[in-house]
């Protein structure tokens, strides 16, 4: 039972501190513009619900290739061999790769393009790639694992 | 005419030899109405895994690419010509392509899936597909229609 | 159950069951019948059912009744038949009957009204259409303006398309320049390989391992 409080009490800080960085100046904003609206419209009745945004609405999500606006290409096999498995080669799902789907798509298309060109081994990594650096964790998928 | 890539794995060669084979492809796709835009030159490198062609096995080889214009009837003629060149050990054509405005969707990927749009487009598809049913709270004390 | 059946089946029960004392019974003697897809049995297939004679007089009152039945059925069809005829003929009832002249009278007042609501009709339809044409006829103004826009817009992108391409066309490589083009190729090994890290730092080069190297 303490426990349970103690983690519900750590949760509601969090939220607090992350909150009150985002949000704070958003709604002083929307606030003050609304407080002068409703003096000349709606003076009558003052109990109304304003009408503001959602305060809480979270910013859009992008994956890392749209966020930098890159396009796999079939050439450039050091960026494709990120998205394989250093242990038996294969290509990542979208639920590891975090990328959006149409992006999974042309990581896919490209890979297999370099491997048909001889550019890219198709069952294990290249080992000059071995040391590049990890864009997810393939133990921590987006979505769970199918098995 | 559209543009097209040719991406071309070669035998390890001596660099003479080298040279008169791309001139070979070169001339081949002059003869065949095309126009040369761009050589390319990926370097000579182990290959990925052993590659049996023409009755030699390869391990090493030199990646090139040609970008050319030319008409896409004469797409299969230039193929089968590569084909029977023995110096050639991998030839694949891929079309130049423009990038395309396109927006990430990865933020209503990550939406629950209630909120998704082809999983509403899946239950409306149920929805479609169920037979009308009779409401039993309908103010009658007995199923009206026959069982 | 079968079994039972089969127990059952026996003359004696069969006429025990046949009194009605044993409903159960009865159930199992209509079962074990012949069922209807099996052929006739062997003993049965040259029985010649008999038939019951008539006698002449029997026949001859059959037909008489039945000549009797069928001539007064017809009598009372016919007398109601007429009896319809003669309602519709002299009744009254769901309409009004008029003279000849009250009848041409009411003819030309309706062909009257009738000839005012399409004058009516007529007009409201010339609006009507006088409307759609001026729509029509502006829409298809709008279309070809659109059009001509359109066309524009393409030839302008086609020419600069074309402006493009010439500008290109002095870095093709001719059947002139092919021996240099390939030395330099050659001389000029391409690398395009880089590696992309969460900050969206490229590292560029294939060999390349981190930033600072």
């Amino acid at each position: 039972m303490f426990k349970l409080t103690r983690i519900l009490a750590r949760n509601a800080t969090v939220a607090n501190l992350t909150g009150a960085r985002n949000l704070r100046p958003r709604l002083y904003a929307n606030a003050a513009a609304l407080n002068e609206k409703e003096q000349t419209l709606t003076a009558a009745n003052p109990d109304e619900p304003i009408d503001i945004a959602n305060p809480y609405k979270k910013d859009r999500q992008l994956c890392i290739l749209c966020k930098h606006n890159i396009t796999p290409h079939y050439k450039n096999v050091k960026l494709l061999s990120q998205f394989q498995s250093p242990y038996t080669g294969r290509i990542y799902g979208r639920h590891i790769t975090g990328l959006c789907k149409r992006k999974q798509e042309d990581v896919e298309k490209a890979i297999l393009r370099a491997q048909h060109c001889l550019m890219m081994p198709g069952h294990h990594k290249d080992l000059d790639f071995l040391h590049d650096p990890k864009l997810f964790d393939p133990e921590k998928p987006v979505r769970p694992h199918k098995y | 005419m559209p543009s097209y890539e040719l991406a071309l794995v070669l035998r390890q060669l001596p660099r003479p030899e080298l040279i008169s084979v791309i001139k070979r492809t070169a001339e081949a796709i002059f003869d065949k109405g095309g126009i040369i835009r761009k050589f390319e030159n990926l370097g000579t490198r182990a290959l990925p895994f052993k590659v049996s062609e023409h009755g030699v096995v390869h391990r090493e080889a030199t990646h090139f690419t040609i970008t050319f214009d030319t008409a896409p009837t004469k797409l299969s003629d230039l193929k089968e010509e590569f084909g029977r060149d023995i110096d050639i050990i991998r030839r694949y054509i891929f079309k130049v392509e423009e990038p395309e405005d396109y927006e990430c969707t990865l933020h209503e990927e990550m939406l629950p899936p209630a909120y998704r749009k082809d999983v509403q487009e899946l239950i409306d598809i149920a929805k479609r597909k169920q037979k009308p049913k009779y409401n039993y709270n309908s103010g009658l004390d007995y199923y009206p229609f026959q069982k | 159950m079968l079994r039972a059946g089969c127990q059952l089946f026996n003359p004696s029960t069969v006429a025990a069951a046949k009194t009605g004392s044993n409903n159960f019974a009865l159930e199992f003697v209509r079962w074990r019948r012949k069922p209807r897809w099996l052929p006739v049995a062997k003993s049965k297939v040259f029985r010649v059912p008999e038939r019951k004679k008539q006698s002449e007089e029997e026949r001859t009152e059959l037909m008489r009744l039945h000549n009797n039945y069928k001539t007064q059925l017809r009598s009372v069809r016919q007398y109601l038949r007429e009896e319809v005829v003669r309602q519709q003929e002299t009744s009254t009832a769901d309409h009004i009957v008029f003279t000849p002249e009250q009848e041409e009278a009411e003819f030309q007042r309706c062909l009257e009204v009738n000839a005012a609501w399409n004058a009516q009709i007529a007009k409201e339809r010339e609006v009507r259409l006088a409307k759609e044409r001026e729509e029509k006829v502006a829409y298809i103004q709008e279309r070809i303006e659109a059009g001509k826009l359109r066309a524009e817009e393409q030839r302008e992108r086609a020419d600069q398309r074309i402006r493009h391409e010439i500008e290109q066309s002095k870095t093709f490589i001719t059947r002139d320049n092919l021996d240099a083009a390939i030395e330099t190729a050659l001389a000029n090994p391409v690398d395009h390989n880089y590696a992309l890290d969460l900050e969206g730092n490229m590292l560029r080069g294939r060999t390349t391992q981190s930033l600072t190297s």
